[in-house]
């Protein structure tokens, strides 16, 4: 039997009751137009699934795959219903009554995971890259992704990382979770984030074999894959008795916090996640709420304005909003300046911006528009993801702003200008 | 439809404009209400000139053409019944000119209620007419079903910010009617007509809409009562002090609770009926007023009165009026919502009447009313699964009607008439004027292909 078809599930589809307060809020309705591509369209579909009236058709599978999973339709949906999380659920029924394209297969269950060909796989096209990209200007971007524009280091930040000395009596022992794509593409950003919290101090401990959040995998509906590595880094971080799970990457922070919610009917994970998931931060939670740090000093002797993009896993995904802001309206000599439309996706929502590239480059160009209206010198943002996508649309079109990861501001070894 | 006349209209608007798809026929069978009837062919028209091939064509051919906005309505007059083409206008979605001097703004039909207000509000303009779905509905949907809003009850409702447009009739044909000017002096106002046709006139390709000035200041007041009897009053007395606020906004004990249950503002959960009102003009009228609703509250045993004391506080407030009809839906999975207006001194009477209505069939009725104008909204909740309930539904909503004509009161406030409330239209309407009706639309729409049989059989 599908998954739709279960009771509890069956019975979310039957929530809606197609007020359509969602359908503009959602950034891919807003390129279409077209009711198909809006929430309240998706959820008749699936319901049409789940009860024999359409088929799994391609249609369907786009039209399943198009979301952002940006959290907007759940946030103002009055009836409480959420979208994204009834996508997903779609996404899984795909996936185990059609399987998964290769395209999809490969990435999810073989390279993610695994953290010795993840490795592999960043450093060959590193390589790939500085040789044969580079030096070929229409190569730069690949479906309107700027790939030219990421940085791939040479040697991650866990296998590198060394904890730093802290006075004896530690406030916090933090489990630093430092996520895929910030261990390969912001090794120096993951060190500002140690340096900060031992200054703070506290202890950091990073070990090397903690695995992909699984964020990717549940986002596509494989189940089993997500589960494993929810296993997997529960256990490793609960053995280690930390205090605290620190992240500086949204949409890990996102999907750690969600263990407890994905598996609370699993009865061998459900006992690790109480333990675990309560203890997930993302880092400037942590700063503000947990430490309290006072950030008035300007620690990099920065100036100008800047400005903050909100990522849809922090904003709506766990609801931080006013730290990160806090942050930037204390420092002294810095301007901030609030973007229109500052929680609206960028874009990225990992694999979309590949198999999606029309809309998501409409989707980075309403955002690029907005960071211009700004004027601001630096954008400033919370997760790896929007990283690399607002830097990307920001070198591509020429822009004058800097891209920022939040800590960089934070940290006094960080030479910014 | 032929495969021959859907290749024809895929000639006029270009294959990215065109759906047959079953997936998208299946998305588009739909609005806010439980009914349903699927189009055969979906067009999304780009301009004018794209809407008049269409309609010519279709009056050529005789094909039924449902005009649709964005599917929010709550009458069920955009579904496409009788099949044919459902005409899609949110690609036509511009604001073309705009001229703040004169206080006019000219829009394609397809424009967002909430994109419009945030694309006047940096100038220190607003369009007045705000109805709950604002967010996510449109300008022409507005025009078509007249809606209004919480702030009608001061500043009118759509009728009176339409100076004119440009539309097709049901033969193709293009006209303008109005004009950009704020006075209009035509004694026959066709205008005046399209607003709250629901489609069966013509479609509306280009809007001129009067706009304002946001006033200089505004209050806001939460004031809670221990009856809805107590709160009608306090209504009635308001206004009879010579006040017109902006809004006064009623809602009963369930429906306080579904919105706090939404928006955790803390409202008051045991509390039987609230009142939302906002005044707003010049800084200096607000204090005096204010003060008289005060004392207007305190006379009627008020709970609570309070002033919201930041703006954030006062979007709060709002977002919890708009979006309470869907949280509603938090209690049970269907809800159907009526639409009756009584003199506002039957106000107490109706909402007696409805609470008997709801312990005799057993239904939970909520009561939001734009109070002021004594507009209301019953809310009746059940599941659409359950057949015998939806029957009870029907004689309950039935009722309702009933009572509100027998206290001298109107079916449709703002909604619109649509497929929900034709059966009613004879209980209000004397067969001579109804006649009168379909002369008019047989007169705009010769072959009565324009959302046909919306509001009134006309037949072919
Ligand atoms: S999660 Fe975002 S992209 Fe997906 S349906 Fe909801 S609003 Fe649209
Ligand atoms: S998902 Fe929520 S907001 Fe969207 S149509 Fe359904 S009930 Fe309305």
């Amino acid at each position: 039997m599908s998954i739709l078809k279960e009771a509890k599930n069956y019975e979310l589809l039957n929530t809606c009751n197609k007020c359509g307060f969602c359908v503009q809020s959602c950034s891919v309705y807003k390129e279409h137009l077209n009711e198909a591509y809006g929430t309240r369209g998706r959820l008749r579909l699936i319901k049409a699934v789940a009860d024999g009236e359409l088929e799994r058709t391609s249609f369907y599978e786009k039209i399943i795959n198009s979301c952002l999973m940006c959290e907007e339709c759940s946030k103002n949906c009055p009836s409480g219903v959420q979208g994204h999380l009834l996508v997903q659920m779609a996404r899984e029924d795909l996936a185990r009554e059609k399987g998964l394209p290769f395209t999809k297969k490969l990435p999810l269950e073989k390279i993610l995971p695994n953290n010795k060909l993840r490795s592999f796989s960043f450093k060959s096209f590193r390589n790939f890259k500085n040789i044969v990209i580079r030096p070929i200007p229409s190569l730069h971007s690949i479906r309107g992704i700027n790939i030219n524009s990421v940085n791939i280091e040479k040697e991650d930040f866990l296998t590198s990382y060394k904890p730093l000395e802290v006075s004896k009596n530690s406030k916090f022992k933090v489990g630093f979770f430092v996520g895929c794509l910030m261990n390969h593409t912001m090794k120096e950003v993951a060190h500002s984030i140690v340096r900060v919290l031992v200054n703070e101090g506290c202890e950091v401990l990073a070990p090397q074999e903690q695995r992909c959040c699984g964020t990717p995998a549940h986002t596509y509906g494989h189940s089993k894959i997500t589960r494993e590595l929810a296993l997997h880094n529960m256990r490793l971080f609960n053995e280690m008795k930390v205090d605290v799970i620190v992240t500086g990457c949204a949409s890990c922070g996102n999907m750690l916090k969600n263990y407890a919610k994905v598996f609370k009917e699993d009865n061998e994970l459900k006992d690790l996640t109480l333990e675990f998931s309560a203890k997930v931060r993302d880092i400037t939670e942590f700063l503000m709420d947990d430490l309290k740090i006072s950030v008035n000093k300007n620690r990099n002797n920065l100036v100008g304005k800047v400005t903050y993009h909100d990522p849809c896993h922090l904003v709506r995904g766990q609801n931080v909003t006013l730290q990160p802001r806090k942050i930037l309206r204390d420092i002294k000599g810095i301007e901030y300046i609030e973007m229109p439309g500052a929680n609206k996706c960028c874009g990225a929502s990992g694999m979309f911006q590949y198999f999606y590239p029309e809309e998501s480059m409409a989707i980075s160009n309403k955002k690029i528009e907005n960071i211009k209206k700004t004027n601001a010198d630096y954008v400033v943002t919370n997760c790896p993801a929007c990283y690399h996508r607002l830097k990307g649309n920001i070198e591509a079109n020429k822009l004058p702003q800097k891209i920022l990861h939040i800590i960089e501001l934070l940290d006094p070894g960080k030479q910014i200008v | 439809m032929k495969e021959t006349q859907i290749s024809f209209l895929r000639n006029i608007v270009g294959n990215k404009n065109i759906c047959t798809n079953k997936e998208e026929l299946l998305v588009y069978e739909y609005d806010a209400t439980l009914l349903k009837g699927a189009p055969e062919v979906i067009v999304f028209p780009e301009n004018t000139e794209q809407v008049s091939n269409i309609l010519a064509f279709a009056y050529q051919e005789g094909i039924p053409v449902n005009t649709r906005g964005a599917g929010t309505n709550l009458s069920g007059g955009s579904i496409p019944d009788q099949g044919g083409i459902a005409l899609v206008m949110t690609k036509m979605n511009k604001v073309l000119e705009t001229d703040f001097k004169n206080g006019v703004v000219v829009v394609e039909p397809g424009v967002i209620n909430q994109e419009l207000q945030d694309y006047l509000i940096p100038h220190g303009y607003y369009y007045p007419p705000d109805p709950a779905s604002m967010k996510a509905c449109t300008i022409g949907g507005n025009i078509g079903e007249c809606s209004g809003g919480p702030r009608c009850l001061k500043y009118g409702v759509t009728r009176d910010y339409v100076l004119g447009m440009e539309m097709v009739l049901g033969t193709g044909e293009v006209v303008v009617i109005g004009s950009k000017q704020q006075m209009n002096p035509d004694p026959l106002d066709l205008v005046k007509l399209m607003v709250g046709s629901e489609g069966t006139l013509g479609v509306f390709t280009k809007l001129f809409l009067k706009i304002k000035k946001i006033p200089e200041a505004k209050k806001t007041m939460l004031c809670t009562f221990n009856s809805v009897k107590d709160a009608s009053k306090t209504v009635a007395n308001i206004i009879s002090r010579g006040i017109v606020p902006t809004t006064l906004e009623m809602m009963d004990n369930l429906l306080i609770n579904c919105a706090e249950d939404f928006t955790g503002l803390g409202l008051d959960r045991n509390a039987d009926a609230l009142l939302l009102i906002e005044v707003d003009g010049f800084k200096e009228e607000l204090d005096g007023q204010v003060q008289v609703i005060k004392e207007v509250c305190e006379k009627n045993y008020v709970k609570e009165f309070k002033i919201a004391q930041s703006a954030q506080e006062v979007d709060q407030l709002w977002t919890a009026r708009r979006t309470v009809i869907g949280a509603v839906a938090r209690k049970r999975p269907s809800y159907s919502l009526q639409d009756v207006t009584v003199p506002r001194n039957k106000l107490p009477d109706i909402v007696e009447a409805i609470v008997n209505i709801s312990q005799k069939y057993n239904l939970p009725i909520g009561v939001l009313a734009h109070a002021g104008d004594g507009n209301l909204h019953p809310l009746v909740l059940f599941d659409e699964r359950n057949k015998e309930e939806v029957k009870k539904v029907h004689e309950a909503e039935f009722n309702i009607c009933k009572i509100a004509l027998s206290l001298g009161g109107t079916l449709s406030g703002e909604h619109g008439i649509g497929l929900l409330k034709k059966p009613y239209l004879k209980q209000e309407f004397s067969p001579e004027v109804l006649k009168l009706k379909k002369q008019i639309m047989l007169a705009f729409d010769p072959k009565n292909i324009l959302n046909p049989d919306k509001i009134l059989e006309v037949g072919k």
